[in-house]
């Protein structure tokens, strides 16, 4: 399904309880320094299973993508645990989605290369602050409303949702 | 810089932020702070550029950066997956 102004959309079945997309977490705390020395930013960018949830304000990674990728904390946040506020970290990363691309406007596609094949992805041009959870069975990624909002999220009765930009 | 030494410098900065905050947020209520040694160094329009900054700045890596602001991010029902520091 491709909405109208949209140039690339993320198409997936939700099971009447969750909603869950793969996508790439890309660390942009040294992209600076990247650029400097021409290091390729998707170097070693894998899929990970994100969870839609317009309950949580912030995007947020459990401990394996954190592991996975050696990302570093930048700062502390606060967050709402069960049954009090706790002071936690966040890291600075974007978020890229699988899926189909459509009109002319492909700057901010592009490929990579994991363990077993070439992806089309959509890198979110939207710097991510997002913290650490511990790690869940069904899910990776919390994909919360500072992603979220940057897009179309469309869930559909039939069992299919999209997420377009 | 290993991720024990900025955790190290990251709560030694949060300490000093908290005691800051009141006064930060009269003139600078959702900047970013760069921070290093418990002390501000500059004030950012975004993490992205303070962190660039920070990363200018200090090859060692020992800074932290945080949003000046009360609000507190919730994750609604997987508040109790919040990880332990």
């Amino acid at each position: 399904m491709l909405l109208a102004n949209n140039n690339y959309v993320v198409n997936g079945r939700h099971d009447g309880r969750t909603a869950i997309t793969p996508v790439a977490i890309i660390d942009i705390s040294k992209r600076e320094q990247q650029k400097k020395s021409n290091k390729e930013l998707l170097e070693g960018v894998n899929p990970y299973r994100a969870l839609i949830d317009t309950g949580a304000t912030s995007t947020m990674l459990s401990n394996k993508v954190i592991s996975d990728l050696g990302l570093i904390p930048v700062g502390p946040a606060k967050f709402h645990g069960i049954h009090s506020v706790k002071i936690g970290v966040v890291y600075l990363f974007r978020v890229a989605f699988y899926g189909d691309v459509a009109g002319k406007d492909l700057l901010a596609t592009r490929s990579i290369k994991t363990d077993k094949e070439v992806h089309k992805i959509y890198i979110c041009p939207t710097d991510i602050e997002g913290g650490e959870i511990d790690e869940q069975p069904n899910f990776d990624v919390l994909l919360g409303m500072d992603v979220l909002r940057t897009g179309n999220l469309r869930i559909d009765k039939s069992g299919d949702f999209s997420f377009s930009f | 810089m290993t991720r024990e030494g900025k955790m190290a410098e990251i709560n030694r900065n949060a300490s000093r932020f908290a005691e800051l905050l009141p006064g930060l947020l009269a003139d600078h209520e959702g900047q970013y702070v760069l921070m290093r040694e418990g002390k501000v160094v500059g004030f950012h329009s975004s993490a992205m550029e303070a962190q660039t900054a920070g990363n200018d700045r200090f090859a060692d890596g020992v800074f932290s950066i945080q949003k000046i602001t009360e609000e507190v991010e919730h994750l609604g029902r997987y508040a109790y997956a919040l990880s332990q520091q």
